[in-house]
């Protein structure tokens, strides 16, 4: 065989794992639905019109088994898409449109269909609005599937079992059906973190990067590949030596996800006796069982960002009630903080107004205080859900004392609002705030007397501490977790909450990171809410330390003052105490 | 006949989901029913039509009823759009 150079091409991780093979190009679009097929001689009418009655039966056919299939897998706002999919192919104007089209044209079946659903794409592309825009491509799906069954073609949405299954973009229809086919991994040209296919593919654990530019043109049926889901890269025609280095890393991760699943049971404590708090940070319902079956933990953080980022708006009380209170019960005994909207002015306003510094903006607990029926609907909601006891509320983004005694007020409002109604809900209900901006940690003693916990959100408090956009890529060498500047905080926001007898979380991605938890384990936070990719990790690290050493080693760390110092010697630590760095992250 | 003109409130406008819904609840009743926006009309019981409409937040658009039930489903209709589809 030929030596062929490796190449690395960059994108986003969607979902994680390795998968290594062949891959599968597949195009949705065959090449000859862009172009006009000749037809010559007369038309049958009645012919055009019963094949294309047969191809859309035969389509409604294939969506329902699809539909079918995705029941079982995805949870029911995930389904809406297919739902709505079925109800083009349930179109009777649009059939009777084409079906007098093509007796009165006497083109074929397949020209008229084709025709309509431009007219249609050209309508919804020629809005000013993008969401609307993106509309299309919920057509796509449809449009091919009829074409294609017009065509008598072949169920192009086989792939060959165990491939790497590459793509410009796949509909949520695809993915569910290529995952029965056994899809070792998925890398496609579109789509970001949160779009269908990758929640769908982290839902079923399968291996995904999008955003990967021209992938789908890159990589031929021809070639080997590698999909790091961890890092985002796709890895083409490998050589040896790196397939025997991501071999490794696979058997690695068995190995030790083997050992980590012996920990499930066991207490997070350190060897000392001293238990941490371990919970998770969610924000997917998918994830709820796998956490009380597996972890038995609480939720130290609940996004609700997700809810109004499906909608593109503010759910309603009822809505966010439903699902509120489904996460309470089915958590229970255990308990969930719930954190209130934190989301950026970026999502609200229209264009025009766009802020040139969003983070630095209107956002969080910026909006709910300025939006109140927003607040105090979402409010009276984790109000209702939190009947049962084990609900916790908390709030984003302070930054001033005002802000969380005005937060204060419409906790007491939408209280009133529910007794006026006899509306039960849990009286005592403990209330927080995240610690992510400078300025509260600097008067964390007069916010601690507000509220019954903190929670340091480390992501935010790095950016602001460092005044380092943290999605710069100009720099994100800037952005440094061990910065002493951002430990000596986190210190200080420890210290105000020891003094003032309140527990304290960290529930930022720096919790879910082994070095980093060592150290603020030993600045004395109790509590670790982590992603829950890495709860075992954590709960691993905690059972291998003792208290007394990790807080020698951060009272070393405070007297440090520069990032790489600190750096060089927690993994110094970490690697004395906990021994080789087992898995990759 | 009845007609009645109604904004799109929600945020992400008539998209696909909504759209669906709609001609779900219209194909319940007798009456037609049309949409019609910019001079437009399009059949309200097809999502074909519905979804050509491209009609985002802020757009006007004009519900048109005829048949027996056309103050049930007028009413319905008009609940619907103004509820923001579900989405507030």
């Amino acid at each position: 065989m030929n030596e062929v150079k490796e190449e690395i091409f960059k994108g986003l991780p969607a979902s994680k794992g390795i998968a290594i093979g062949n891959p599968f190009v597949y195009r949705a679009e065959l090449p000859s639905y862009n172009v006009d097929i000749p037809f010559s001689g007369e038309v049958s009418a009645e012919k055009e019109i019963s094949d294309y009655e047969i191809a859309v039966s035969q389509s409604l056919k294939e969506l329902n088994k699809i539909f079918n299939l995705a029941k079982e897998k995805l949870d029911e706002k995930n389904l809406q898409i297919f739902d709505a999919q079925l109800s083009f192919l349930y179109d009777d104007y649009l059939h009777t449109k084409i079906k007098n089209k093509i007796k009165l044209e006497r083109k074929p079946a397949f020209q008229v269909f084709k025709d309509e659903i431009k007219v249609l794409e050209n309508s919804i592309l020629s809005s000013n609005d993008e969401y609307i825009r993106e509309r299309v491509n919920d057509i796509e799906d449809i449009k091919n599937r009829v074409l294609r069954n017009l065509l008598k073609g072949r169920l192009v949405s086989k792939i060959t079992e165990n491939s790497i299954v590459i793509a410009r973009n796949l509909t949520p229809a695809d993915t569910i059906l290529f995952s029965n086919r056994n899809m070792l991994g998925i890398a496609i040209d579109f789509g970001g973190i949160n779009s269908h296919v990758a929640i769908i593919a982290r839902a079923l654990k399968i291996p995904a990067v999008v955003a990967m530019h021209n992938i789908s043109v890159s990589v031929t049926a021809s070639d080997f590949i590698i999909i790091d889901g961890y890092k985002g890269l796709v890895v083409k025609n490998p050589s040896e030596e790196t397939i025997q280095r991501y071999m490794q890393q696979i058997e690695h991760n068995i190995e030790f996800e083997k050992q980590l699943e012996t920990l499930e049971k066991l207490p997070a404590e350190t060897k000392d006796g001293k238990p941490v708090l371990l919970s998770t940070n969610l924000e997917f319902n998918n994830e709820v069982d796998y956490i009380v079956t597996h972890f038995g933990c609480d939720v130290g953080l609940y996004r609700t960002e997700h809810l109004f980022l499906e909608i593109g708006d503010f759910p309603d009380e009822e809505s966010q009630y439903k699902q509120y209170k489904m996460l309470a019960d089915h958590i229970y005994p255990k308990k969930v903080t719930i954190r209130t909207f934190d989301i950026g002015g970026d999502k609200l306003l229209p264009d025009s107004q766009k802020e040139l510094n969003p983070f630095l903006g209107w956002r969080g607990i910026r909006i709910c205080l300025d939006k109140s029926d927003v607040f105090l609907a979402q409010l009276r909601a984790i109000l209702r859900a939190s009947a049962m006891g084990n609900v916790k509320i908390m709030f984003p983004m302070i930054a001033s004392l005002d802000e969380v005694q005005q937060a204060k007020k419409f906790l007491e409002t939408a209280k009133e609002q529910l007794r006026e109604k006899n509306i039960k809900f849990d009286e005592k209900i403990q209330l927080g705030i995240m610690i992510e901006i400078p300025s509260s940690i600097l008067i964390a003693d007069a916010l601690a007397k507000e509220v019954d916990y903190f929670s340091i959100g480390t992501n935010d408090l790095i950016q602001y501490t460092l005044a380092v956009d943290r999605d710069s890529n100009l720099v994100s060498n800037l952005y440094q977790k061990f910065h002493p500047g951002v430990v000596r905080f986190i210190s200080l926001a420890v210290e105000a909450a020891v003094r003032n007898s309140i527990p304290i979380s960290v529930c930022g991605q720096l919790a879910s990171d082994q070095y980093a938890s060592l150290l603020l384990i030993g600045l004395g936070v109790n509590e670790l809410s982590v992603e829950t990719a890495s709860f075992l990790i954590i709960k691993r690290l905690i059972r291998l330390i003792n208290y007394s050493e990790a807080k020698k080693i951060a009272e070393k760390v405070l007297i440090m003052n520069t990032e790489c110092e600190i750096r060089e010697y927690i993994v110094d630590c970490f690697n004395k105490n906990i021994g080789e760095r087992l898995i990759s992250q | 006949m009845i007609e009645k003109t109604v904004t799109i409130v929600n945020k992400a406008g008539m998209h696909t989901r909504p759209a669906s819904i709609l001609v779900k609840i219209a194909s319940k009743y007798k009456s037609d029913f049309y949409i019609i926006k910019n001079g437009f009309q399009i059949n309200g019981k097809s999502i074909i039509g519905v979804m050509s409409l491209a009609a985002e937040q802020g757009s006007e658009v004009t519900l048109k009823f005829e048949g027996p039930d056309e103050s049930k489903a007028c009413a319905e209709i008009v609940k619907f759009f103004e509820e923001g589809f579900g989405e507030i």
